[in-house]
C-alpha cells in the first residue's frame, strides 16, 4: 500500500508542474505592465521599480517561471489588487467557511444520494424509482445560480423558514475561532443555540450545491447497484436464504459503492465551481466570494490564488479517492 | 429522447427565426413599462430597464446555442487534430500530448475557464475561447483511445500494407470511425457547456449587454427577486429545459450507440 | 403577499436589542482603512468615524466648523493657512494630536500623490510653527480649500512610521488598522464580511447624553437580504442601491426611507479626440439623445434629482435660470446631418460599472444614440480599471460614465476635474480628453478667484462654452437611498461626505 500511494505522489508531480506552467502562462497573458498589475493602480513609480525588482520582470520569461516556482514553493501567491494583503493569507481566512460549506453538502449528497439510489434500484420501475430518475434529470441540468434564487425566493421570500443568507444570524456571534468552521466551533465551545443558528444558515447554500450531487450519486448508485445484484454472488446469498435487506445492504451495497466514490471524487470539482457561483447569493464570505470580488474587480492574483488552490485540493481529493478505492477494491492491487 | 429533441428543436427554432416567436425588440427598452408584471401583452413581464422579458428569453436562445456549437466545433477540432497526433504518431509526443491533457483535466472545470475569461476579458467571443480551451482534452483522449484499438484493425493494416500515406490512413480509414463516439460525447458535453458558458455570464464575463443571454438575465434580475421574480425566473428556466434537452437526447444517443461503440464514451449512471 | 409575511414575521420574532449597539448593512465593505484613500465613499464612510480632519461640516450640511483645529488665519494672498490645534485632541493611542502629525499626513498625501491629493493639488506643503501650530501652504489662492481639507484626515504620525513596510508609507498596514483621532475606534476588521466600530472616551468632541457605544457595519451584497434584515429588525440601517426597493419600504411599520440629498453628479463623457465624436456636434447630438426624464423618472422612481446647466442644483454657483439636461431627437438627427456623419460607419464604445447598476445608463445612452442610427457597445469595467484605460488616449472608450464625487458645494470640485486640460489622462478626470484653451484659462481663472460674485460669472462662461462643445452630457443628480428603524434617530448625511454613516450624532430612542 505504502508503495501504491507513494507512485501516485509522485505521478501527481508532473501535472502539478503543468498545473503551475498553465497559471503562469495565464497570468502573463495579461495586457498590460505586469508590475502595475501586481503593483496595485495606485502604486507610486518608485514601488513600481521595487516591485519589478523583487519579482524579476525585467528578466527572461524562464527566469521568470523559476522566481514564479520559488515564490510558489514557499507559499507567496502575490498580493491582492485591490486589498494589497497576501493573496495566500486571505486564502487562508476564507477558506474554512468554504470547507464547512462544502463538507455540509457533501454530507447531503452522500446521505441523501445513496439512500436514494439504493431505494430506487430495489424498487426498480416503482414510483419512487421513477420520481427519482425524473428530479436526477432536472437535478444535473439545473444551474446553480438560478437554484440558489429559486431557493432564497421560496423558503426565505415566500415561507421565511430559512435564513436568506449569512453564516450566522445578525444578533449571533460567531463563536470563538479554531478551526474557522461556526459549527464545528460552536460544539466545541458548547454553544448550542449558535450551532443551531450556523446549521439554520448552511441549509440553502449546501443544498443548492447538493442537489445535482445527489443526482449523480444516486443514479450512479442506482446502475450500479442494479449491476450488483445482478451478479453471481448476490444469487448466491440469496439462495443461502439470507433476508432480502441484508443481501442488498451487505453483499450488493459494498460493490456498488465503487463507482460511486469516483463520481463523489469528481463531485468536488463541481462544487468547487459552484462555491463561486452561489456563496456571493448568500453572503457566504468564503473562498467563492473571494473569487466572485477578484473577478468582478479582474484581481488576477485572486483569481490565480483561487484556482491553484482549487486545484490542488481537488488533486487531493482525488488522490483521497483513489486510494480509498483501491481499500474497497480487493482486486486492485498495489505493486 | 424525442422529448429531449423536441425541446432542443424548438429552441433551435428560436435561435434560428426568433421573428416566428416574438414581433418585438430584445433591445427595446421602454423605461415607462419597466417591472410590468407577466400580462397578454408581455406574457412573461418586463425587466428592469422595460425590456420583453419573453422576446429576451426568446432571443437568449440564439446566444446559447451559439455559444454551444462554436465550443464544441472548436473543442472537437483541436480534439481530433491533437488526439490523432496523439494516437497515430505515438512515442515520446504521444506522452507530452497526453500529459498536457492530464494537466487540463486536473483542474475544476468552472474555475478553469474562469480564470482563462478573467484573463481574457469580459465578452462572448471570450467565454466561448475559454471554455472551448477547457474542452478539447476531453476529445483528444476520446480520439486518441479510439484510434489505439481501431489501427490494429484489419481495414487499416492493409492499408497499411498498400501503401497508403499515415495521413490518408488517418483521414480515411481512421477517423470516420471515431465519428459516433465523438457525436455521442457531444450531445452529452452540449448541457454542460450550455451551463458553464452561462454560469460565465452570470459572473459579467461572457456576454455583454445588450446581448440577450440567460446567464446574464438572472444576474440582473436577481435584485427583482422579490417583488418582480419574473425577471430571473425565466431565463433561469429556459436555460433548465435546454440542458434537460439536451441531457435526454445525449443519453438517447448514448444508449443507441453503446453496442457499436462499446464502454468507451457510455458516462456512468446508464440502465444496466 | 411578501409585505404582510414580512410584517408577521417582525411581529413574530423581535428580538432583544442593546440600545446601545448599532447594525448597519451595506452593500460592500472598503477596500482599505487608509485615510488618504478617502476619496471614494466606501472609503470615506468608516474613515469618518474613525478620523478627524482639522475642520469639518456640520453633520447634514455645508457649514463649516473647527474640528482638530480650534481656529486658522488666512494670509491676504490667500496662500498660507494657519491652524491652531486644540490642546484636549488624542488620537486613539492616547498620543496627543500635533502639528507635526497634520505635516506628516499632507506630507505623506503629497508623496503618494493619490486619494484626496486630488482634491488638494493646490497644495505645495506644509510646516511645523510649534506644536499647536502648523501653516499649509498653497501654490495658488484656492476658495475650495478649507471644504476639501474636510477630507484631509489627520493620522497619528509616529503610529503609522512605526508600521511602515518596504517604504510604503504605511499604506499596508493602515489598509485594516486605524491610526486615527476621530469619535470611535476600530474594534475589529474582517476583510469582504464587516467592521466593528466602539466609542473612544477621549474624543475631543466629547460625549453627551444620547450616543451609541458601538456599531458593526456588515457587508451583505445581496439587496433582498439587507431589506429582510430590516423589516426582521435585526439590523438598524440598511443601504439601498434601487429606487426599486426604497418604494416597496414605504409605508412598511416600523420603518423609515431616507432620501438624502448629494453633490454626486452624473457626466457621461464624450471622447473628444476619437474619431467619430471630434465634431462637436456629433456630441451635442448625443447628448440630446440620452432619455433624461425616464432616466430620473421611470428607472430612478423619482428618487433623484435635476442638475442645473454643468453643474448639481446644490452646488455653488448653479444658477436656475441654467437650462436643465433634455433630450431632443429632432435636433440630435438634424446635428448628426449637419456633421455629414454616415452613421452606418460608426460605432461607439462605452465604459460603464455594471457591479454598480450602471448598465441601465449604458442602455439608456444605447437606446438613445440607436434612435440616431449609431450603435454603442459595452465596456463592462471597474472603477479602477476605467481609470487606467482613460489614463492613455489609445485605450480611452469613446464613451464612458463618471461619478464625481465632490467634497464640498465649491463649482471648482465639478468642473476643473472634468474639463481642464491638464486633467486628461494620468489618472484625471477629464475622460472626455477636451483640450480647449479658453476653457483652461476660464477654470484657472476661477478656481484662485476668491470673491464669489465674480467666481460664478466666471463659471456661467464655463456653462456657455461647455453646453457649445459638450465634453460631457450631464445626467441626473444622485440622491442617497437608504432605510432604518424607527426608533434610530439622528441620521444625517452632509453633502460633502456622499453616503456615509456618521455615527457620532446618532441614537436610538422609541
Amino acid at each position: 500500500m505504502r508503495r501504491y500511494v507513494v507512485r501516485r505522489l509522485l505521478l501527481m508531480v508532473p501535472v502539478l508542474i503543468g498545473v503551475s506552467l498553465l497559471a503562469f502562462f495565464l497570468s502573463n497573458m495579461l495586457p498590460g505592465d505586469p508590475a502595475r498589475a501586481a503593483a496595485g493602480r495606485l502604486a507610486t513609480p518608485d514601488q513600481l521599480e521595487a516591485v519589478r525588482q523583487r519579482l524579476g520582470l525585467d528578466r527572461p520569461l524562464p527566469v521568470q517561471y523559476a522566481l514564479y516556482m520559488g515564490r510558489l514553493s514557499r507559499g507567496d501567491l502575490g498580493t491582492s489588487l485591490t486589498s494589497k494583503q497576501d493573496v495566500a493569507r486571505e486564502l487562508l481566512i476564507f477558506f474554512p467557511a468554504t470547507l464547512e460549506l462544502l463538507l455540509a453538502t457533501m454530507v447531503i449528497t452522500v446521505g441523501v444520494g445513496i439512500p436514494f439510489g439504493v431505494r430506487a434500484a430495489t424498487r426498480r420501475g416503482g414510483w419512487f424509482d421513477h420520481g427519482f430518475l425524473g428530479f436526477s434529470y432536472f437535478g444535473v441540468g439545473m444551474p446553480v445560480f438560478f437554484l440558489a434564487l429559486l431557493l432564497q425566493l421560496v423558503f426565505a421570500g415566500w415561507l421565511r423558514v430559512l435564513p436568506i443568507a449569512g453564516r450566522l444570524g445578525l444578533e449571533t456571534l460567531p463563536p470563538p475561532g479554531l478551526t474557522g468552521m461556526y459549527t464545528v466551533d460552536a460544539i466545541l465551545a458548547g454553544q448550542w443555540s449558535t450551532f443551531v443558528d450556523a446549521v439554520r444558515h448552511l441549509v440553502l447554500p449546501a443544498t443548492t450545491l447538493a442537489i445535482a450531487g445527489v443526482s449523480e450519486v444516486g443514479r450512479i448508485t442506482r446502475s450500479s447497484m442494479l449491476l450488483a445484484l445482478s451478479q453471481d454472488y448476490v444469487r448466491t446469498a440469496r439462495a443461502k436464504g439470507l433476508p432480502e435487506r441484508s443481501v442488498w445492504l451487505h453483499h450488493a451495497l459494498p460493490n456498488a459503492l465503487l463507482l460511486t466514490t469516483t463520481v463523489i471524487g469528481l463531485q468536488v470539482a463541481f462544487l468547487l465551481g459552484g462555491t463561486v457561483l452561489i456563496e456571493n447569493l448568500f453572503s457566504w464570505g468564503g473562498l467563492g466570494t473571494y473569487a466572485w470580488t477578484g473577478i468582478f474587480r479582474l484581481d488576477i492574483p485572486v483569481i490565480m490564488g483561487v484556482t491553484l488552490i482549487s486545484t490542488i485540493a481537488y488533486l487531493f481529493v482525488n488522490l483521497g479517492v483513489d486510494l480509498l478505492y483501491a481499500r474497497l477494491d480487493p482486486r486492485i492491487e498495489y505493486e | 429522447m424525442i422529448v429531449g429533441g423536441a425541446i432542443v428543436a424548438l429552441f433551435l427554432t428560436m435561435a434560428l427565426a426568433p421573428g416566428l416567436f416574438t414581433a418585438q425588440d430584445p433591445a427595446g427598452l421602454e423605461l415607462e413599462r419597466r417591472l410590468a408584471a407577466p400580462s397578454a401583452e408581455h406574457w412573461l413581464g418586463t425587466d428592469g430597464v422595460g425590456i420583453d422579458v419573453y422576446t429576451r428569453v426568446v432571443y437568449g436562445a440564439r446566444t446559447t446555442l451559439a455559444t454551444v456549437v462554436v465550443v464544441l466545433v472548436i473543442a472537437i477540432l483541436i480534439g481530433v487534430s491533437v488526439g490523432s497526433v496523439s494516437g497515430y504518431v505515438g512515442g515520446w509526443l504521444d506522452g507530452l500530448l497526453m500529459r498536457t491533457t492530464d494537466v487540463f483535466l486536473a483542474f475544476p472545470p468552472l474555475i478553469l475557464a474562469l480564470a482563462t475569461n478573467a484573463v481574457l476579458g469580459r465578452g462572448l467571443r471570450q467565454t466561448m475561447l475559454a471554455v472551448a480551451f477547457l474542452w478539447w482534452p476531453a476529445y483528444a483522449r476520446l480520439v486518441r483511445s479510439q484510434i489505439l484499438s481501431v489501427r490494429k484493425q484489419e481495414f487499416v493494416e492493409s492499408a497499411r500494407v498498400i501503401g497508403a500515406s499515415r495521413f490518408r490512413i488517418v483521414t480515411r480509414h481512421v477517423l470516420p470511425n471515431v465519428i459516433d463516439p465523438i457525436v455521442v460525447r457531444a450531445s452529452l458535453d452540449a448541457g454542460f457547456v450550455a451551463l458553464t458558458a452561462a454560469s460565465l455570464s452570470f459572473l459579467g464575463l461572457g456576454a455583454q449587454p445588450p446581448t440577450a443571454e440567460w446567464g446574464r438575465m438572472v444576474a440582473e434580475g436577481q435584485k427583482f427577486l422579490l417583488d418582480q421574480w419574473w425577471v430571473a425566473s425565466f431565463p433561469g428556466l429556459a436555460l433548465l429545459v435546454l440542458v434537460v434537452g439536451f441531457n435526454l437526447i445525449g443519453e438517447g444517443l448514448g444508449d443507441r450507440l453503446q453496442d457499436g461503440v462499446g464502454g468507451a464514451v457510455t458516462a456512468y449512471g446508464k440502465e444496466t | 403577499m411578501i409585505a404582510a409575511a414580512l410584517v408577521a414575521a417582525s411581529l413574530g420574532c423581535a428580538p432583544a436589542v442593546d440600545r446601545l449597539h448599532l447594525v448597519l448593512l451595506t452593500e460592500g465593505i472598503p477596500p482599505t482603512l487608509d485615510p488618504v484613500a478617502a476619496l471614494d465613499s466606501r472609503v470615506d464612510n468608516p474613515i469618518i468615524n474613525l478620523y478627524s480632519a482639522l475642520v469639518q461640516y456640520e453633520p447634514g450640511s455645508t457649514e463649516l466648523r473647527p474640528d482638530l483645529a480650534e481656529s486658522f488665519k488666512v494670509t491676504d494672498d490667500g496662500r498660507r493657512y494657519v491652524f491652531t490645534l486644540r490642546d484636549a485632541a488624542r488620537f486613539h493611542d492616547g498620543t496627543p494630536v500635533l502639528a507635526e502629525d497634520v505635516k506628516y499626513t499632507i506630507d505623506r498625501m503629497l508623496t503618494l500623490k493619490i486619494g484626496v491629493w486630488a482634491y488638494l493639488t493646490p497644495v505645495s506643503g506644509a510646516e511645523v510653527l510649534d506644536p499647536w501650530h502648523v501653516a499649509v501652504d498653497l501654490y495658488a489662492p484656492f476658495p475650495g480649500f478649507l471644504g476639501a481639507m474636510t477630507r484631509l484626515y489627520i493620522a497619528n504620525a509616529d503610529l503609522i512610521r512605526a508600521n511602515e513596510f518596504e517604504g510604503d508609507l504605511g499604506q499596508r498596514w493602515l489598509q485594516t488598522h486605524d491610526a486615527g483621532a476621530g469619535p470611535y475606534r476600530l474594534v475589529s476588521f474582517q476583510p469582504q464580511q464587516q467592521f466593528t466600530v466602539e466609542r473612544f472616551p477621549a474624543y475631543h468632541g466629547g460625549w453627551g447624553e444620547r450616543h451609541i457605544d458601538s456599531a458593526v457595519f456588515r457587508v451583505i451584497r445581496e439587496e433582498a437580504a439587507r431589506r429582510i434584515a430590516l423589516v426582521n429588525g435585526d439590523a438598524d440601517w440598511i443601504y439601498l442601491s434601487s429606487a426599486d426597493t426604497l418604494e416597496a419600504l414605504v409605508g412598511e411599520p416600523g420603518i423609515v426611507v431616507n432620501r438624502d440629498p448629494t453633490l454626486n453628479q452624473l457626466y457621461i463623457a464624450f471622447n473628444s479626440q476619437s474619431r467619430h465624436l471630434a465634431d462637436a456636434r456629433v456630441r451635442r447630438a448625443l447628448a440630446l439623445s440620452y432619455d433624461y426624464e425616464g432616466h430620473l423618472e421611470h428607472l430612478m422612481r423619482g428618487n433623484a434629482e435635476w442638475p442645473r446647466g454643468v453643474l448639481p442644483a446644490r452646488a455653488e454657483c448653479a444658477s436656475l435660470d441654467s437650462p436643465r439636461p433634455r433630450t431632443d431627437l429632432d435636433e440630435a438627427r438634424r446635428l448628426i446631418a449637419e456633421a455629414g456623419i454616415d452613421t452606418d460607419q460608426v460605432e461607439l464604445t462605452m465604459a460603464f460599472e455594471g457591479t454598480t447598476g450602471e448598465t441601465p445608463i449604458f442602455e439608456i445612452m444605447r437606446a438613445g444614440a440607436a434612435q440616431l442610427g449609431i450603435r454603442v457597445t459595452a465596456v463592462d469595467i471597474e472603477w479602477d480599471a476605467k481609470v487606467e484605460n482613460y489614463s492613455r488616449l489609445e485605450t480611452s472608450t469613446d464613451i464612458g460614465t463618471i461619478w464625481l464625487f465632490a467634497p464640498g458645494p465649491e463649482a471648482h470640485h465639478f468642473l476643473y476635474s472634468l474639463a481642464h486640460s491638464g486633467q486628461a489622462g494620468n489618472g484625471g478626470n477629464n475622460f472626455a480628453w477636451y483640450q480647449d484653451p479658453e476653457m483652461d484659462a476660464l477654470l484657472e481663472a476661477a478656481a484662485e478667484e476668491l470673491d464669489a460674485e465674480i467666481r460664478c460669472a466666471l463659471y456661467r462662461q464655463v456653462e456657455a462654452l461647455w453646453l457649445e462643445d459638450m465634453p460631457f452630457a450631464v445626467s441626473v443628480t444622485m440622491v442617497g437611498l437608504s432605510a432604518q428603524r424607527d426608533d434610530l434617530h439622528g441620521y444625517a448625511v452632509s453633502l460633502g461626505h456622499p453616503l456615509t454613516q456618521n455615527l457620532y450624532p446618532m441614537w436610538r430612542e422609541q
